[in-house]
């Protein structure tokens, strides 16, 4: 026999999960994001969106093209958020691993790449020209990288090697050079 | 409540809901674009780690509320149980010596926050002789230096070990500013109230540090009337002049990339105006002291944009000093009874997070050795009748895999294992699966099973009213809890939850009271059940309105008698809204209703409806802020329920009180070269 006590408990219980299912299948679901999440990789991407409105570049452009080598999965976060969208009536071509000729197209480098070997190759490719080479390891700008987005606890910190910018002559704002840790690394002439 | 076929309709309903939403976006789920957001902004986004190395919130095997230091200026909380109060599923108490925090139907009167982890910046705060998680005025932290809270509600033990076994709430601090910068604090609150903060900002090169020192003072309510002292021979049960509260914190972070260095102090002083323990009613000498500081060093390195490491290392200290005025046996003198406290341990917690592919592992190993849990008690110029010493030491391993078979499904699987010395082996297992018909809707499952280990003071604490001494062999006890919670966002400012849970506290620790002596002792009870649902709404919109309300119903009974649990509200009813004002400021509301509760004996304690609100300006131009709170506006009578401590059956709150701050900031901006 079951007792009194049990049965009150499972006609609650069983009442709570109705309840919960009534009410959640009043709401129409449509196809926005959740409210409030903060994903790294779109942190990162509008971290890069801000870098093209607050870097000069010498010389006119009309566009802008974003090169991303390295780790897959914020490749493909750049190129939805990116390309295509208009920086300071720049419109933004985002390139995945870009060829050397590729390279030579290339505004701006995302480098999503960590071991120091792989960086100083990458930097060696870009060579002199005016390229704004960003990275992810606070090795990036001591390697020679112009922009560091370094994870620093909980926040991205961004670390700019000022040697590195002036010498590719690339000038950067100062609302921005104001937020960065400034670095000083082996940006030089390769 | 509902029929069968209504049941039936209902399942299909929201089967259908389900699918149809699937065919909407049967993609993956795009990442959300920022671009919107100023360089500033992005620079202070933070961020999740609710659950360790989790960078998506949305995958959060929990129910997380998060609170930002906006909310905490614009509402004027006061101490962490001010702001968890506001939290969906959250009630408070005080007994005018230390705030306590339930959680769905679970505040046990005896203990101290002992089944909430509390955590700063992921260092655990909650001591070693109590586990008491300091929530008040006694919290050791400004309010001001909190960057945000995540809540977690439901167990943490898998990731966290001892004590999250209701929640797990983590105070993340302010970083140093981008700028060298000072700010000022002065503050002034009924009962002469006063409170002065200093906080400054330094860079250097790849440095950063935040330092920080604060005081507070305050006379407390002047007369407090407590019926169940009314006699003459206790001034007709008036306390004057002690409800008296005061607190010193520090605070220190350097920061060099990925290493931190943080050192926090905070040390309250409290005069206990009701008389608990049979002590003398109106003797001043009624005080508890609480003392806890901590030095956490730690450090993160990337090996590669997949594998990360964390690695942190720390010093405990916590002192506990309270004092009892007792008549002595002659029935005239006085003589005061001292319980003194102190823990002191050091340890270490490696984690490694892994991303393999769509996938990611947790791993990580955490041990901590105790060299000081001294716990003494005598009276003054006495020998002491209890003077333990020993040593806690405890290691730990756990893990968590995050596995995501495709964009529209999530499973979470970990679990950790303690060995205490004292204690023995515990293990606390997770699993979670996780449903994304959409990129705004998430449908998610999780079974919990957390402990809390036994604590120095219930197990070998020993005085002339707790009559058990060394011989109570505590178990740990646990909780099994199964949660279904469903998210959606209606669009990107509104964003919904609604939840049902089912808990099963077992072994629980409890204090025990004899009915006719009044002794008391802990021991191991079968335990209780609860279950119940939260709802819960959430806007926030760029022009400075937010907003949170939710409802939480729970039905928490003990498993022997059936019978409803101490200080246990079946019904949590909260609105907080904030309005800007003008451009120069915002109005900030709560109203917090908390229905009739039982306090341990199976007394009646009435419902409360609280409102609270708040003037507060942005930062002008020259640097000043300031904020004018009004709480308990309606200056509605209320209390809370207390435990066999105390005499009477619950502890009155205070009426309508003010609080009044003025900050001032100066920031010293870093001199440049032209390029």
């Amino acid at each position: 026999m079951i007792s009194r006590a049990a049965n009150y408990e499972r006609v609650t219980h069983n009442s709570l999960w109705c309840a919960v299912l009534a009410v959640t299948s009043l709401f129409p679901i449509s196809g926005s994001l959740l409210w409030g999440q903060q994903d790294e990789r779109a942190v990162r991407a509008a971290f890069v969106f801000n870098l093209t409105k607050y870097v000069s570049w010498p010389g006119a452009h009309d566009r802008l093209v974003l090169g991303v080598i390295g780790e897959e999965s914020i490749g493909p976060v750049l190129k939805q958020i990116l390309d295509g969208k208009l920086s300071d009536g720049r419109r933004i071509t985002v390139v995945m691993h870009p060829m050397d000729a590729e390279l030579k197209e290339c505004d701006l480098l995302y480098v999503a790449e960590s071991a120091p070997a792989k960086i100083q190759s990458i930097l060696d490719r870009v060579g002199s020209r005016a390229v704004l080479t960003v990275g992810e390891t606070d090795q990036f700008t001591r390697a020679g990288g112009m922009v560091g987005l370094v994870r620093s606890g909980d926040q991205i910190e961004i670390e700019v090697n000022r040697d590195a910018l002036r010498i590719h002559q690339l000038e950067m704002s100062s609302r921005l050079l104001k937020l960065a840790v400034i670095v000083s690394g082996s940006g030089g002439m390769r | 409540m509902f029929s069968i076929a209504t049941r039936r309709a209902l399942v299909v309903l929201w089967g259908l809901s389900l699918v149809f939403s699937l065919k909407a976006t049967a993609q993956d789920s795009p990442v959300a674009d920022l671009t919107g957001m100023s360089i500033e902004d992005l620079s202070q986004v933070r961020l999740s780690t609710a659950s360790r190395h989790l960078e998506d919130l949305r995958k959060a095997p929990a129910a997380v509320t998060v609170i930002s230091a906006d909310e905490i200026a614009r509402y004027g909380w006061r101490t962490v149980a001010d702001l968890l109060r506001s939290v969906t599923g959250f009630y408070t108490a005080y007994d005018r010596s230390y705030a306590y925090v339930g959680v769905r139907g679970f505040l046990q009167s005896g203990d101290y926050n002992a089944r909430v982890l509390l955590l700063i910046d992921g260092h655990r705060v909650n001591d070693n002789i109590y586990d008491s998680a300091l929530m008040g005025t006694e919290f050791p932290l400004d309010l001001n230096l909190i960057d945000r809270v995540e809540v977690v509600r439901g167990p943490g033990s898998s990731l966290f070990g001892t004590n999250a076994e209701l929640a797990v709430v983590n105070v993340f601090t302010r970083q140093p500013d981008h700028e060298t910068s000072v700010e000022a604090t002065s503050g002034a609150d009924s009962f002469a109230g006063r409170t002065g903060e200093v906080r400054a900002s330094f860079r250097a090169a790849q440095y950063a540090a935040l330092f920080s020192g604060s005081l507070y003072r305050s006379n407390g309510a002047h007369d407090l009337f407590f019926p169940e002292f009314a006699s003459p021979e206790t001034n007709n049960g008036i306390a004057s002049n002690m409800d008296g509260d005061r607190y010193d914190h520090a605070f220190a972070m350097i920061r060099r990339g990925q290493f931190r260095l943080e050192g926090l102090f905070g040390t309250r002083d409290k005069i206990v105006p009701n008389a608990p323990y049979g002590t003398i009613f109106g003797d001043p000498a009624n005080r508890t002291m609480d003392t806890l500081g901590y030095v956490d060093a730690s450090y993160s390195h990337d090996f590669s944009a997949n594998t990360q490491l964390d690695v942190r290392a720390y010093y405990d200290a916590y002192r506990f000093k309270g004092t009892y005025p007792y008549v002595g046996a002659d029935g005239t003198s006085r003589t005061v009874q001292v319980n003194d406290a102190a823990a002191d341990g050091i340890g270490f917690e490696i984690v490694v997070g892994q991303r393999l592919g769509r996938h990611r592992i947790v791993a990580g190993t955490a041990g901590e050795h105790n060299f000081r849990i001294n716990q003494r008690n005598y009276y003054q110029g006495q020998p002491p009748f209890l003077n333990d010493r020993r040593t806690l030491s405890l290691a730990a391993v756990f893990g968590e895999a995050e596995l995501n078979p495709s964009s529209h499904f999530s499973f979470n699987i970990g679990g950790r294992v303690d060995w205490y010395d004292l204690y023995g082996t515990n293990l606390s297992p997770r699993v979670a699966a996780m449903y994304f018909p959409t990129g705004s809707t998430s449908l998610k499952y999780m079974f919990n099973h957390a402990f809390r280990a036994p604590d120095p003071y219930d197990e070998f604490y020993v005085d002339e009213v707790d009559i058990t001494g060394t011989n109570k062999s505590l178990k740990p006890e646990n909780i099994n809890t199964h949660t279904v919670l469903l998210e959606h966002a209606f669009n990107s400012k509104l964003h919904m939850a609604a939840s049902g849970f089912s808990n099963s506290l077992n072994n629980v620790i409890k204090e025990q009271e004899d009915p006719i002596t009044g002794d008391t002792h802990f021991a191991n009870e079968i335990g209780d059940t609860g279950r119940g649902a939260e709802l819960e709404l959430i806007a926030k919109y760029p022009s400075g309105w937010m907003g949170r309300t939710s409802y939480t119903f729970e039905r928490t009974r003990q498993k022997q008698s059936g019978t409803t649990v101490m200080n246990s509200p079946a019904h949590l009813a909260k609105l907080n809204a904030v309005a800007p004002l003008t451009a120069a400021g915002f109005l900030g509301a709560e109203f917090l209703y908390t229905s009739s509760e039982q306090n341990f004996e199976g007394q009646r304690i009435g419902s409360s409806f609280l409102a609270n609100a708040t003037l507060s300006t942005r930062t002008f131009r020259n640097g000043l802020q300031l904020s004018a709170s009004c709480y308990n506006v309606l200056d509605r009578n209320w209390a809370t329920p207390t435990g066999p401590e105390v005499q009477a059956p619950a502890t009155v709150q205070d009426g309508r009180t003010w609080r009044f701050r003025l900050t001032y900031r100066r920031g010293f901006e870093r001199k440049r070269a032209t390029p």
